[in-house]
């Protein structure tokens, strides 16, 4: 085990403290007798309620009803109408209730949640997203899973699958992590004021201060880079050399079109097309901070060769 | 695909948080699981890279376990995830509901780039900040290199996040967690005194950095405003490689490392709800820098350095500020709105130095001090329309300029346009169009060069784009969905210039699935995208030459058109063999990519490929096919007691014109196989038991 003596029984001592913490209980248990009149008709959900996401949680926010009615709302009369889904607060795709009442239930508990706190600002509420749409208010469900977003955003799905991605399948970065779902001043809802404040946040070997800095590259890594997924190596927006070339085309002989007769196996095998093109010697792209030599410009910080 | 590895046991470590069989210790409500068992592939670490690219899927046990625990309103919960493993992670959160949460990590990440690289460099020196040629390699002989290791990092982080919020006008947050990175990555640079030449080098990484951050909030009513403070020190156990050069005469150079960095961040958050026209105010800024002291080198070990001031350090020093204002309203029942403006603005204070001219570069050279500022602001609106229809129109404006001699200014101004419905139960639909023209200053000239190419990031052009967007539920248990996307961007045709001309992007992607309850549940789902690049270039390296002036001999140009055609498609089956007993799942899934480039033009009179001449097509180019089959199923012996047994094929093909045929040591170059491990087959497969109580 890689986790080491001393982490391990960091996170055993916090476990065992943990439990020696808790020692009462602090708010009301379930109305069983509510929740009992649900039951006789939902019972699969009642069930799942009462284990699920909402066990306990919802009744700290001081509810008095503790019960199926403190989302749902007053159900004497969904009982007395046989059970019609307009007399009663739904959630999801058959709810009667528009997205906006829908929503409006939930942040009724969770608006002084900071990380809503720009709900109102958001894309999602604009684009008629609930809380139902990707949560679920019986079940737990885990909200780190990237099939959440997945289902809507299904050409990110794509690109994420691509030949170069981010870990995000494998479960090691979660969308999450870099956009925050229920609202945002910055475009693409990231979690941070522009593209580079995020990608720093993991990549901070990339944050310079550098002696020679690459414009482009300061101003925004999706200049050359594609955030969840690419075909070209490195998230690259384009193949090196081309992708380079898109700037410095008459650079360094880089005039000449470079193609097939370029590769290894071509009649002209030359570095700036084979394997990695242009980065095979220019791979301090993101900036550097070794001198320029002016006695020799292959030496040089300059040319990000250093 | 070996990315899918993690999707097959990611299914039994989620339901980590779901909440079956319960017991008592003391007051506590416990839910506790633990799996365990084996993980078997024949095709583990040393065949490919990208087999095993953030996996560890070396035959080995396989563990999990997870405790949820209650009492009260307290809370308790621990997960650990592939025990042991170089992906292990672990989570012990807990709390008070309403009151404070608290939570301690640790995740271990890693990243495999290549396996079995080869380096004519001494194996006792890789990893090391000095690498040495040993006596016994001949360096233009492939054979005679003795080092042999793989191209990973791994990445672990540990830390404690704590928060205190009641709901109460006051909360507080901490946070602390180090991230240590170490492992080797390829690192290329020149060789010698000539741009023919190169080598690859074992970079080595020891990276650690600490990050802290702090906030406290204040909300009454409906306001509510948040100050957060964020520290992060990243440091560099290797801030230089020195390295004997392979080419005879050019002694060690030195490649400099990524460069040590102090950064810390205030943050200023507010948002005052229910004003008048059911409207939200958010307004935010921030105030950020940047900072590091270099010692400043004379030069890079090179045998013919240049003459480099002696200012003894650099001192990085770049500050960022950040404003937003945001009004989001209801002026009317039917209509939202939305007024918006944010501004960002970098300052580089670093040091700047002249380094005087020399043979290489015959005028003096100075670095530029790199900064920017963006206004950014716009306007939405929607309106809801009958049958559940929204209308929705928007604006937005960005200026961006830069200390950038070339590209000073460039200005965005896009408008867009959607409709969605949901009237029908069982169908959602959406489309947008939308539209940007960007107007730069980098138009062919600036002060003291003409050129005839454009700066694709910076050059004028209009970009038209359409999604479109339809679900539909026609039975239950019967969803499909499908979407559309498709994007153009025109580069300044009213100015011919070399460089990208035109690119196009066209994509589908849907899915579909049917659950017949208790027997069967069928997904499938396809996807196909074409991404288009034109761009005009020269036969020979004749871009100073006015690409509006026709083509003379020796001076052709050549229009390139590089496409891109993806597709992924894959089906799905679980069935319930016996209900809440035996489940079976199967699914085969295929994603490929075919690339290639056609160029048209060159010097009819010259040779096909010779400089000048008509160019050769590429027709392998980034071609990959990656097929995934797997089964699993898994059997409930008794209410607490499970196993699960899975098995996956997979199978990778690649080829592209600059990888296949790859070899070490092309004219001029030092390699190490870096990246060029893409292809593998294997076959992977776990067991595993699981016991809940």
């Amino acid at each position: 085990m890689n986790i080491g003596k001393g982490k391990s029984r960091f996170l055993l001592v916090m476990l065992l403290a943990g439990f020696a913490f808790g020692t009462s209980s602090a708010f009301a248990a379930i109305d069983q007798g509510a929740v009992d009149k649900c039951k006789a008709c939902h019972e699969d959900e009642v069930t799942n309620f009462v284990k699920g996401t909402h066990h306990g949680k919802v009744f700290a926010a001081g509810d008095k009803q503790n019960s199926c009615e403190s989302c749902h709302g007053p159900g004497e009369k969904h009982i007395a109408a046989g059970g019609s889904k307009d007399t009663i607060i739904g959630f999801g795709k058959k709810s009667e209730q528009s997205v906006e009442e829908q929503s409006k239930q939930c942040l009724s508990c969770h608006a002084k949640n900071k990380s809503v706190a720009m709900w109102d600002i958001g894309k999602h509420k604009k684009n008629d997203v609930s809380c139902a749409s990707c949560h679920s208010t019986h079940v737990e469900k885990d909200m780190k899973a990237p099939e959440n977003c997945f289902s809507c955003h299904k050409d990110v799905k794509a690109q994420a699958k691509r030949f170069s991605h981010h870990p995000i399948i494998e479960g090691k970065v979660s969308c999450s992590d870099c956009h925050n779902p229920h609202g945002t001043t910055s475009h693409g809802m990231i979690k941070a004021e522009n593209n580079n404040q995020l990608c720093y946040k993991c990549h901070a070997d990339k944050r310079g201060p550098f002696v020679w800095e690459h414009a482009p590259v300061e101003e925004n890594c999706n200049n050359c880079h594609v955030p969840h997924g690419s075909q070209n190596m490195k998230l690259l927006t384009r193949r090196a050399p081309y992708l380079c070339n898109d700037c410095h085309s008459a650079n360094h002989s880089a005039g000449t079109t470079l193609d097939a007769t370029n590769g290894f196996k071509g009649t002209a095998p030359t570095n700036k097309t084979f394997a990695r093109g242009c980065i095979n010697c220019h791979n301090k792209i993101h900036g550097s901070v070794a001198p320029a030599n002016t006695n020799d410009k292959y030496m040089s910080g300059q040319y990000f060769v250093r | 695909m070996k990315t899918l590895k993690i999707l097959m046991v990611a299914p039994l470590l989620l339901q980590s948080s779901l909440v079956f069989a319960e017991y008592k210790l003391g007051n506590w409500d416990l839910t506790t699981k633990v799996g365990f068992g084996a993980q078997l592939s024949n095709g583990a670490e040393g065949q490919s890279a990208k087999f095993a690219e953030y996996s560890d899927v070396r035959d080995s046990a396989l563990g999990y376990a997870s405790i949820t625990g209650e009492v009260g309103a307290y809370h308790l919960g621990f997960d650990a995830s592939r025990i042991g493993l170089k992906d292990q992670s672990y989570v012990l959160d807990g709390g008070s509901y309403g009151t404070f949460n608290y939570s301690v990590y640790y995740n271990s990440l890693f990243h495999k780039f290549s396996v079995g690289a080869v380096s004519l460099y001494d194996p006792a020196t890789v990893g090391t900040g000095s690498l040495t040629i040993p006596s016994t390699v001949t360096v233009a002989s492939p054979e005679t290199w003795g080092a042999r290791y793989d191209y990973t990092l791994t990445k672990k982080t540990y830390g404690v996040d704590a928060s205190y919020d009641t709901g109460a006008p006051y909360s507080f947050g901490l946070g602390f967690n180090q991230v240590k990175e170490d492992g080797l990555r390829p690192l290329g640079v020149t060789s010698r005194a000539a741009s023919t030449g190169g080598v690859t080098l074992p970079e080595p990484i020891d990276y650690k950095t600490n990050n802290f951050n702090a906030n406290v909030g204040y909300k009454i009513g409906d306001w509510a405003t948040n100050l957060n403070a964020m520290l992060s020190k990243f440091t560099n156990a290797n801030p230089t490689l020195q390295y004997a050069s392979p080419v005879a005469g050019q002694g060690s150079p030195i490649a400099y490392l990524a460069p040590k960095n102090d950064y810390y961040k205030l943050a200023w958050q507010n948002v005052i709800m229910s004003l008048p026209l059911n409207s939200t105010v958010i307004a935010k800024a921030s105030y950020s820098k940047l900072s590091n002291t270099l010692d400043m080198p004379r030069s890079v070990g090179e045998t013919t350095p240049g003459t480099t001031p002696d200012i003894g350090s650099f001192d990085g020093n770049i500050k960022y500020a950040t404003a937003n204002l945001s009004w989001a309203a209801n002026p009317l029942d039917k209509l939202d709105t939305k007024v918006y403006y944010n501004f960002l603005r970098k300052w580089n204070r670093s040091t700047q130095i002249t380094f005087p001219a020399g043979p290489s570069i015959t005028s003096p050279v100075t670095n530029a001090l790199f900064g920017y500022y963006k206004h950014n602001g716009g306007v939405d609106a929607g309106y809801k329309l009958p049958l559940s229809t929204r209308l929705g129109a928007g604006y937005e404006h960005l200026k961006i300029h830069r200390d950038r001699k070339d590209a000073v200014n460039t200005r965005d101004n896009m408008v867009y346009a959607e409709l969605r419905n949901s009237h029908f139960d069982i169908a959602q639909m959406k489309v947008k169009y939308q539209h940007l023209a960007r107007t730069g200053d980098f138009e062919g000239t600036f002060p003291g060069a003409t050129v005839y190419y454009r700066s694709v990031d910076v050059t004028s052009k209009k970009q038209n784009k359409v999604t479109a967007g339809f679900d539909v539920a026609p039975i239950e248990h019967l969803d499909l969905g499908i979407e559309y996307s498709y994007s153009k961007n025109q580069y300044n045709p009213t100015q011919r210039l070399y460089g990208r001309t035109k690119d196009t992007v066209n994509g589908i992607f849907t899915d579909i699935s049917y659950e017949m309850p208790k027997l069967f549940k069928v997904a499938a789902f396809a996807g196909y995208e074409k991404g288009v690049i034109d761009t005009l270039r020269t036969a020979g390296n004749n871009m100073t030459k006015d690409p509006a002036l026709p083509d003379t001999t020796n001076a052709f140009k050549v229009n390139l058109y590089e496409n891109n055609r993806g597709w992924e498609y894959g089906l799905g089956l679980d069935i319930p063999v016996i209900e809440k007993k035996w489940d079976v799942s199967l699914g085969w899934e295929q994603y490929r990519n075919d690339g290639g480039i056609n160029f048209n033009g060159g010097d009819p009179a010259l040779a096909v490929g010779s400089s000048g001449g008509p160019r050769v097509d590429i027709s392998n180019f980034n071609d990959s096919l990656t097929t995934v089959v797997r089964a699993k199923t898994k059997y409930q012996f008794t209410e607490n007691l499970s196993a699960t047994a899975n098995y996956m094929y997979e199978r990778q093909t690649y080829s592209d014109f600059g990888w296949d045929g790859y070899v070490l040591n092309p004219s001029g170059m030092f390699m190490t196989g870096e990246y060029s491990d893409n292809e593998y087959k294997a076959h992977t497969g776990y067991l595993v038991a699981e016991y809940r109580f």
